[in-house]
């Protein structure tokens, strides 16, 4: 929320002009001689103007010695010492203008009665702006923290939607849409069968979403990318030939939500889909060693090795940028491809000796 | 005689349901159907059909693709699930299209005007307005003419004589020589395809044409009032006559 503020120095100048007029009955006092409340004024003022100027300082140095203190004797130390040169700065000034309006000996006067007064006034004076100044400059920070700590639950939301909107590819949804609309008559059984599958898929997707980063059993992501696969050979036909080779003590093992499912939907949309006769996708979990290895592999019309390297969509950079922050380079991601030859990609995730348990141990 | 039509779509429950549609309709004689861009594109110029429709995501070869190769000039009715760019295109040449999913309601909407530019001898033809379309969605210039419909009837228009246009919910409401037509397309979209020298967005809902602006005036403190030629007088918002004033100097 904005509001709009005056300037500060506005708050500023009147702070110093009211000292300036209060200043008035002391200056009258001072003067052996009457004079008119207007002159009185204008000495109050010309006594206040020339340190009111000075004063700048004083914010500059709340801004340079920040609060709260980091060492307590240095802050107070470093105030001290300003304080005081604030209050002989002000002497001096005065008395050189009196000086040079009046005479040496008047000045000399003068100081020789006021000067500790003065000083000691100087030094009230600091600390009241310096304490005003800390207040505002505190407030502003606070005001900016506020701002910023909106403006990053912004930015959160929008990257969570953004995510969401990744997840559910809208050709995909409104293809699959259609065809429960052209089952709901023909075959309503299927259609409703579809339908189940549609809202499981749904769930997961928005469940996953909601706690980002959490690990599910390959089960869990097996029964996804199944109700995926079942949704796409209703729209794809027999053009869709899919086959899973998944070693059952691989079920349980954890793994980072929507690591599979990805790498399915790029291998279906440009394994298969863009041909007229289809195409064969495996989908394949193993053990090899300590690892824990997923493939998703098609026989579509493959890449040459240096389109692969930035191939696939977003899907597989999104799959590949996940498990490097995940796993910090403990888990290999390679695409095999050729002209021709198909494309696969080929995932190895770390496995906590005692296979089959929990794999892909948390960073 | 029945209108011949031919069905282009790839994916084969889809393609049997618009089938089974199109055979309740009794004014269309489905004659054939195919499952891909290449066979289709050969059974179009086979079959020389009325009407076809069309899915634009296909293997093999795209729906815009085979509107590019075909030599027969059928009506088109494009079938799409998500693709923004074509839509708009679609919508400034006034193609017909049929946004999935689809059943039976939005299906004969479509038919009805679809009927009407067939027997409709006087339009542009459907594949002249198709090809400009494709040539839309390929570049992304300024636009110069646009295709609206009347009655059923499609009729061309010169942008540069548009007076004006207006937000209308979902659509844009194109007014000319004190006639008013509808477009299925966001005002950004629309102003993202206008020549910025002749066109000025006014506020939220209104952009104008400058050739038939006949004053700006101010309104009140911060806001100016635009007169149109025809007598229409539009108030624009603050900030755009914050730049309209600096436009003035």
């Amino acid at each position: 929320m904005k509001t709009a503020r005056r300037p500060i120095w506005i708050w500023f100048a009147l702070a110093w002009l009211v000292l300036g007029v209060l200043y008035a009955y002391p200056m009258r006092a001072a003067v052996s001689r009457a004079i008119t409340p207007w002159e009185s004024v204008a000495r109050g003022m010309t006594h206040v103007t020339p340190v009111a100027l000075v004063a700048g300082a004083i914010w500059w140095l709340t801004g340079v010695v920040t609060w709260p203190p980091r060492r307590h004797w240095r802050f107070f130390a470093v105030h001290l010492v300003a304080a005081a040169a604030y209050g002989f700065v002000w002497l001096a000034i005065d008395t050189s203008i009196i000086a040079f309006g009046t005479g040496y000996s008047v000045a000399f006067e003068i100081v020789r009665v006021f000067a500790g007064f003065q000083v000691l006034d100087g030094v009230m004076i600091y600390a009241s702006i310096a304490a005003v100044s800390y207040v505002v400059r505190i407030a502003r920070q606070l005001r900016e923290q506020e701002a910023r700590a909106a403006r990053a639950e912004t930015l959160r939301m929008r990257a969570e939607l953004a995510a969401i909107r990744a997840r559910l590819n809208p050709h995909f949804l409104f293809n699959t849409l259609h065809t429960l609309t052209a089952l709901v008559r023909r075959d309503p059984e299927t259609a409703e069968q579809a339908l189940e599958r549609f809202g499981d898929m749904l769930r997961y997707v928005l469940d996953v979403k909601r706690s980002a980063r959490e690990d599910v059993t390959l089960a869990d992501e097996m029964q996804f990318v199944r109700s995926y696969l079942s949704l796409e050979k209703l729209r794809l036909g027999d053009r869709l030939n899919a086959v899973e080779h998944v070693d059952p003590d691989a079920l349980d093992c954890r793994i980072p939500s929507l690591t599979l499912q990805p790498l399915v939907e790029n291998a279906i949309k440009y394994g298969i889909a863009p041909r007229a006769g289809g195409g064969r996708l495996e989908i394949g979990a193993s053990f090899e060693d300590d690892a824990l290895v997923l493939q998703v592999r098609d026989d579509g019309p493959g890449a040459s090795s240096t389109v692969a390297e930035d191939a696939g969509g977003m899907g597989l950079r999104a799959v590949r940028q996940a498990l490097e922050t995940r796993f910090a380079g403990h888990a290999r991601f390679n695409v095999v491809t050729a002209p021709g030859e198909g494309f696969a990609v080929i995932i190895a995730l770390p496995v906590p000796s005692g296979a089959g348990e929990t794999a892909a141990a948390p960073v | 005689m029945k209108t011949r039509a031919v069905v282009v779509e790839d994916e084969p429950i889809a393609r049997q349901q618009l089938r089974e549609l199109l055979l309740e309709i009794d004014w269309i004689d489905c004659v054939g159907e195919a499952a891909d861009g290449r066979s289709a594109a050969a059974m179009i110029d086979q079959l020389e059909p009325d009407l076809v429709f069309l899915d634009i995501e296909m293997p093999e070869m795209s729906g815009l693709d085979v509107l590019r190769s075909i030599q027969h000039e059928p009506a088109v009715v494009f079938t799409t699930a998500y693709d923004k760019f074509a839509v708009a295109a679609f919508e400034l040449e006034a193609i017909d299209y049929l946004l999935k999913p689809f059943g039976r309601e939005r299906l004969r909407a479509a038919l009805e005007r679809v009927r009407r530019a067939v027997h409709d001898e006087t339009d542009v033809p459907v594949a002249k307005r198709a090809h400009e379309a494709l040539d839309q969605l390929s570049g992304d210039g300024t636009l110069t003419r646009l295709f609206v419909r009347d009655r059923g009837r499609i009729l061309p228009v010169a942008v540069r004589e548009i007076e004006r246009l207006e937000a209308d919910d979902d659509y844009v409401a194109v007014h000319l020589r004190g006639r008013r037509f509808l477009v299925y397309l966001g005002m950004s979209e629309f102003e993202a395809r206008l020549d910025p020298t002749r066109f000025l967005r006014i506020h939220r809902s209104h952009i104008v044409n400058l050739d038939h602006v006949a004053a700006m005036v101010p309104f009140d403190a911060t806001r100016l009032q635009i007169e149109m030629k025809d007598g229409t007088k539009l108030i624009a918002s603050r900030t755009r006559s914050r730049e309209l004033r600096s436009l003035a100097i």
